[in-house]
């Protein structure tokens, strides 16, 4: 990390942790509203950067993020409500719990490539969705999925602002992860493969346990959104997971930027407020989305991240060439 | 959550049938010596539906073969199809000939309208694939978010062509506009056969989807194909809508859970084969309607995802498929 990335990440988290004693004071009505805006753009911003981690590191498809998410969900709010564990209890084992899952699918899908595996993926995406509305009505609650009580600490209830910290402390480690990952030996395998599999495999590299290992990595990361929105949303039900969530995390990580850790975070906070800004738009809100969306693909095909550094790029060029230190002989 | 509900879209292709068939079943159960009339008009009913599925299936395919871009929004074309004949027969009392004209036209100018503005151009600046895939899916949205701000998302009724109640023909039972299904269904299938291997557009078409660059060399001119594609895929896709309207309810939202089924029913016979894709297609819909006949309606959706899975593990490639590189 360069000492001018480092400043901007410095100043972005800074702002992100003061962002509501800011709303607080400046805009009291609408603070409640802004921390709910911020903690569910810190869940997706979890689900986006697992996804990078398979999607943008190791370059295999997953369209069943959904399936996950709602895995951590509903092992979280079974194990609260029906072993009454404690909240950070549930959590890490949520975590786990979803990362057996992903083994477990893992068996069966990760033999597949490319639209095959987007598939096999989206097969799980959705057939979790309807097993969570159909299967085990008496543990899972079916249509009206499960209500979870209030968090308390040390005897007080936890409120917005908590949650928000919460879910922003577990996103940053999320960030941090993904970040040291890409830079070290299993990161660079996993880059390895997204380039060239049978290059990778020439040069030593065990292709099936790398991607198993992204595969785990981007399970758990939803788990550990789903068992976090378990608990911030007070219970869990299925419309909460439906397939367009795995739609809508893999927009965010390709339009802001495949392959980049910054543009699945800047992805995931443009997408996320994006929504919000169109609501006064009623009956045209998806259609106006759908129109950004679509120019974006149309004319940002190297995302929102991309563009803007190949921007930079040709004009740091062109300033250069003009200053005499540049020439293309 | 606002942004995660745009498409609400409830898995209920199981449901979307048949009520009355199915009491129909209900009421042959209770006498006794019937099951396996049941049994029967199940398997009928699923060959209906899956034709249609296979139908989605092949103009999936037709696109893929084409593009090697798998085109989201397959499901869209057959939405539109199913609305505009819905609207036509609602204001409009067009004779069934021009309507099913304007709703092949209508749906063919879709098609050509997503490769021209947006499947095209991205091929031309060689991004990747999946970049494309996703272009499609905002092209999905855009369809149905459009369709949906028209029609307010409501649910439209189509009448049936032919009668929906089961009738028996040489002692088999049968439903008519099923049979309606199954008949274009094979008919689409032969003449896309004769297509390919007995014209001379159909042949260039074929060379475009083994090499593109070739092909151009060749004299070729493989944009004309990718939207020939494009207009043939988007032309059955509106007639497949306007077969499964009287089946299912009719609104904007209703092309997601349709698009899954086809793409299913494509992988499931094997990528790239478009004959193969309707008999995935039967499989799925066979499978579809005798777990929603003779279980709950809830796990047939459930049952066709399981078996998918299963089918990549046991033969990745599909029933028919050949490993490709």
């Amino acid at each position: 990390m360069g000492k001018k990335q480092f400043w901007t990440v410095s100043v972005v988290t800074l702002l992100v942790v003061i962002m509501p004693i800011f709303g607080k004071y400046f805009f009291p009505g609408l603070n409640r509203y802004i921390l709910h805006v911020g903690t569910f753009m810190c869940i997706m911003t979890i689900l986006s950067v697992g996804l990078h981690i398979f999607f943008g590191i190791c370059g295999q498809i997953n369209f069943g993020c959904n399936g996950f998410y709602a895995c951590g969900g509903y092992i979280a709010s079974v194990l609260m409500i029906n072993l009454k564990c404690h909240y950070f209890i549930a959590l890490p084992l949520a975590v786990i719990g979803t990362g057996i899952i992903t083994v477990l699918l893992g068996f069966a899908v990760l033999r597949l490539r490319h639209w095959v595996l987007a598939l096999g993926t989206a097969a799980f995406g959705f057939a979790a969705f309807i097993a969570f509305r159909t299967v085990a009505v008496g543990l899972l609650g079916g249509d009206d999925g499960l209500f979870v009580s209030k968090l308390m600490i040390f005897g007080k209830k936890a409120g917005p602002s908590f949650y928000y910290y919460f879910a922003l402390a577990w996103t940053i480690i999320s960030i941090l992860g993904s970040y040291f990952l890409e830079n070290s030996r299993a990161g660079r395998a996993m880059k390895s493969i997204r380039a060239d599999e049978v290059a990778a495999q020439v040069a030593g590299i065990n292709i099936d346990h790398y991607i198993r290992m992204a595969f785990l990595l981007n399970g758990m990361y939803a788990g550990l959104a789903g068992a976090l929105y378990a608990q911030w949303n007070r219970g869990v039900s299925p419309d909460s997971f439906t397939p367009d969530i795995a739609m809508l995390v893999l927009v965010y990580v390709v339009v802001g930027g495949l392959g980049r850790l910054s543009g699945a975070v800047i992805g995931t906070f443009i997408l996320v407020l994006l929504p919000e800004l169109l609501i006064p738009l009623k009956e045209y809100e998806l259609l106006i989305y759908a129109v950004i969306f679509f120019l974006v693909i149309r004319f940002m095909s190297k995302g929102f991240v991309g563009t803007v550094q190949d921007f930079l790029h040709r004009r740091r060029m062109v300033r250069l060439e003009a200053a005499g230190q540049y020439s293309q002989g | 959550m606002r942004g995660a509900g745009f498409i609400a879209a409830p898995f209920d292709l199981s449901e979307m049938n048949h009520s009355k068939v199915r009491q129909e079943c209900a009421v042959k159960q209770s006498k006794k010596g019937r099951s396996l009339e049941k049994a029967l008009l199940l398997t009928f009913i699923g060959f209906g539906l899956g034709s249609i599925f296979g139908l989605v299936g092949l103009i999936l395919v037709i696109t893929f073969n084409a593009t090697r871009v798998i085109n989201l929004a397959v499901g869209e074309f057959v939405m539109i199809g199913a609305l505009i004949s819905a609207i036509l027969v609602k204001s409009a009392h067009l004779p069934l000939a021009w309507s099913i004209l304007i709703i092949i036209v209508g749906g063919i100018v879709i098609g050509v309208a997503l490769n021209w503005l947006l499947v095209s151009p991205l091929l031309d600046k060689n991004v990747s694939a999946i970049m494309i895939i996703i272009g499609t899916y905002a092209g999905a949205l855009i369809i149905s978010g459009s369709a949906g701000a028209l029609t307010d998302f409501a649910y439209l009724g189509t009448p049936a062509i032919l009668p929906l109640t089961s009738m028996k023909i040489l002692g088999f039972p049968v439903v008519p506009q099923y049979g309606l299904c199954i008949l274009v269904t094979i008919g689409v299938m032969v003449a896309y056969w004769y297509f390919l291997n007995r014209t001379h557009v159909g042949w260039a078409f074929k060379a475009t989807s083994i090499s593109r660059d070739m092909c151009r060399l060749l004299g070729i001119t493989t944009s004309r194909m990718i939207a020939l594609s494009f207009a043939m895929s988007a032309g059955i896709g509106a007639v497949a809508g306007l077969l499964i309207g009287p089946m299912s309810s009719v609104n904007a939202a209703m092309g997601f859970p349709v698009m899954v089924n086809g793409f299913i029913a494509s992988v499931l016979g094997g990528m790239g084969n478009p004959y193969a894709a309707v008999v995935g297609g039967w499989v799925v819909g066979i499978l579809h309607v005798i777990i929603a006949g003779y279980f709950a309606p809830g796990y047939a959706q459930l049952a066709v995802f399981l078996l998918l899975i299963v089918i990549l593990y046991v033969r990745p490639y599909g029933l028919f498929g050949v490993h490709e590189d």
